[in-house]
């Protein structure tokens, strides 16, 4: 895999899961299940990557957005978004690694996510997270539907008293955020390459996801350059390892991340945190007891 | 409920016999998927399943049982920490890799063991400080930080292995000395947080931010210290798995959320947060994770009981039943 090609996998991984992951926090959920939604859907669309491309997507898709209800119950119940996610992360990797053991491994063919244009190929996944940023930032910014997402968000009792059915629109939120957590778990997938196991997830990419929708102040344009340098960082070091300087495997692998713990660190102002609004709602965990 | 002690003994048997439940349902699908008929997947269930997974775990004596069981108990005192002060720690697996990598990087380079552990438990706790730090100076929330720190983590462990060849136990009689010092940190963590000053303001903390600023309490330094401490924990118990078991106990990339990481949140969250329920449960898990490695294979496959684990932890995070609800005027008091 070339370096640009690798590079355009992984930011497109980045911008659908983290527009999922800003879907979910706009409407007031966490999304901690992000690691496990992208497994779960991108393992569900190799398993399709051999027939139509449409199919394909739609599968990975839906069952990302089936696996993706599961994060809702905890917002309806008022349980913990935090530790269910970590939950549901784990549950995902179990459900993976025995369903590759049951279908006796997974393959798939790289060319079926390549499309013609002017005689290069370039993947699927670019035009469709550009889609998908263009159609998040219509939706958020100029529906009422939008309007109805982000004020759940903001503040679930006052979205109740404005007439918005407030439940519907967190279990829409979770819908969106699993199909395009599971399209990003796809891209993710095939970014990651052939010799990489399912017991390793997609390789943090889901913490990535969620760390350039924080940095992106859970807009959609910010969310979509964060997720442009994380990613063109991460497909740097990849690129890095495989030329190979004799540096540690482990040491260039961990670098995104600290990029990433870097870009919070220097987030200023305070962004309208949906994390911040859980909080208000659940309090703290210790609370719980 | 009024009592505390009846509502926590309600708690833990209520917690035991819905996962004992939930194990069972698991198994018997297992078996079902497989295609076995239904009254052969209920028997094998019970008898090669849910059997030795209770009963397996101590088969090599008590001793060796409890010196497995160091690194478990260590990393649910250590998610109970945090939470005592109101924070989550999703970074457990990669501070014990911290630690793990520390301590095999000490050991081949023939440094001494206990500056290897000494080694170890430092480089967790500032895998613990970095979030801790990043939440009180920058208002950057902890799950998150912790959650990048737990792949940092398990990167810079691989890293830090790499080209390591230590034998597969280093000393052979250094098993009960890690004991005594897991031993002895799990009883340092439980009093530190009910005896000490500093314990008691991690509790106010926990209980309500408003209430700890009000009480003149430092809220940022007593999060940052708590998170740090909870990595020392964490970095001690890497450290101590490597004395007992060698390179093999190094945590891979797959530690991220399965394994101990995620059986010291269960037994947090199963415990209530409260240090000495965590311990215990984190015991338990450890009893039952061990007696899970001797099912047989062709039955059930090794993902099962990760898969189990994990769903116990999706429900406890449910407080769906009345027990684990918070009571009005809680938060008040």
């Amino acid at each position: 895999m070339t370096f640009a090609t690798s590079a355009f996998l992984t930011v497109s991984a980045l911008a659908l899961g983290g527009l999922g992951a800003l879907f979910a926090g706009q409407c007031g959920m966490l999304a901690f299940a992000l690691e496990g939604v992208m497994l779960l859907g991108g393992l569900a669309g190799t398993l399709f990557s051999h027939g139509p491309l449409w199919l394909c997507l739609l599968i990975a898709g839906g069952v990302g957005a089936a696996y993706a209800l599961l994060i809702f119950l905890p917002a309806r119940f008022k349980g913990d978004g935090v530790f269910s996610g970590a939950a549901l992360g784990g549950l995902a990797t179990a459900l993976a690694m025995l369903a590759a053991r049951w279908l006796g491994g997974v393959s798939y063919s790289r060319r079926a996510f390549q499309l013609l244009v002017n005689g290069e190929n370039v993947t699927v996944f670019l035009p469709l997270s550009l889609c998908a940023l263009l159609l998040a930032w219509l939706l958020l910014y100029h529906t009422r539907l939008g309007a109805g997402l982000r004020l759940c968000g903001q503040d679930l009792e006052y979205a109740r008293r404005q007439g918005v059915r407030a439940r519907g629109m967190q279990c829409l939120g979770a819908v969106i955020f699993g199909f395009l957590g599971g399209l990003g778990g796809l891209a993710a997938l095939i970014a990651l390459g052939a010799g990489w196991q399912l017991k390793w997830g997609v390789g943090g990419m889901g913490l990535l996801c969620l760390a350039a929708a924080k940095t992106g102040k859970w807009k959609p344009l910010p969310l979509a350059l964060a997720a442009a340098l994380l990613g063109l960082f991460r497909a740097g070091a990849e690129e890095l390892l495989r030329l190979g300087f004799g540096v540690p495997d482990g040491a260039l692998r961990l670098a995104p991340f600290l990029l990433a713990l870097l870009l919070l660190a220097l987030q200023r102002g305070r962004d309208r945190a949906p994390l911040e609004a859980f909080r208000a709602e659940n309090a703290h965990p210790a609370r719980m007891r | 409920m009024r009592n505390k002690g009846i509502r926590m003994l309600l708690r833990l048997f209520c917690c035991l016999a819905a996962g004992l439940l939930l194990l069972f349902l698991v198994l018997l699908a297992v078996l079902l998927f497989q295609g076995k008929g239904f009254s052969q997947a209920w028997d094998l269930a019970f008898s090669e399943g849910l059997l030795p997974l209770l009963t397996a775990g101590s088969r090599d004596g008590v001793y060796l049982e409890a010196c497995r069981a160091v690194p478990a108990a260590l990393l649910s005192l250590a998610a109970a920490l945090a939470w005592q002060a109101g924070l989550y720690n999703l970074g457990l697996a990669g501070q014990y890799a911290l630690g793990a990598g520390a301590a095999v990087l000490c050991l081949n380079n023939g440094l001494p063991w206990p500056v290897a552990l000494a080694f170890s438990a430092l480089l967790g706790c500032l895998g613990g400080a970095l979030p801790g730090w990043m939440k009180a100076r920058l208002r950057v929330h902890e799950a998150l930080s912790t959650a990048l720190i737990s792949w940092l983590g398990l990167y810079a462990a691989q890293a830090m292995a790499q080209g390591a060849a230590l034998q597969e136990n280093v000393w052979p009689d250094l098993s009960l000395a890690c004991l005594e010092i897991g031993g002895a940190l799990a009883v340092l963590a439980c009093l530190y947080v009910a005896l000490t000053g500093s314990g008691f303001e991690m509790r106010i903390l926990g209980n309500s931010e408003a209430v700890a600023r009000y009480a003149g309490i430092q809220t940022e330094k007593t999060a940052a210290l708590a998170l740090s401490l909870s990595g020392l924990l964490c970095g001690a118990a890497g450290g101590l798995h490597i004395l007992q078991g060698g390179l093999a106990a190094l945590p891979g990339l797959e530690a991220a959320f399965t394994g101990l990481g995620l059986q010291g949140l269960a037994a947090a969250m199963l415990g209530g947060g409260q240090m000495e329920m965590s311990l215990l449960w984190g015991l338990l898990i450890s009893h039952v994770s061990q007696g899970a490695q001797t099912l047989s294979a062709a039955l059930f496959p090794p993902e099962t009981g990760e898969a189990a684990l994990a769903l116990v932890l999706y429900l406890a995070a449910l407080p769906l039943l009345p027990i684990f609800r918070r009571r009005k005027g809680e938060e008040e008091k």
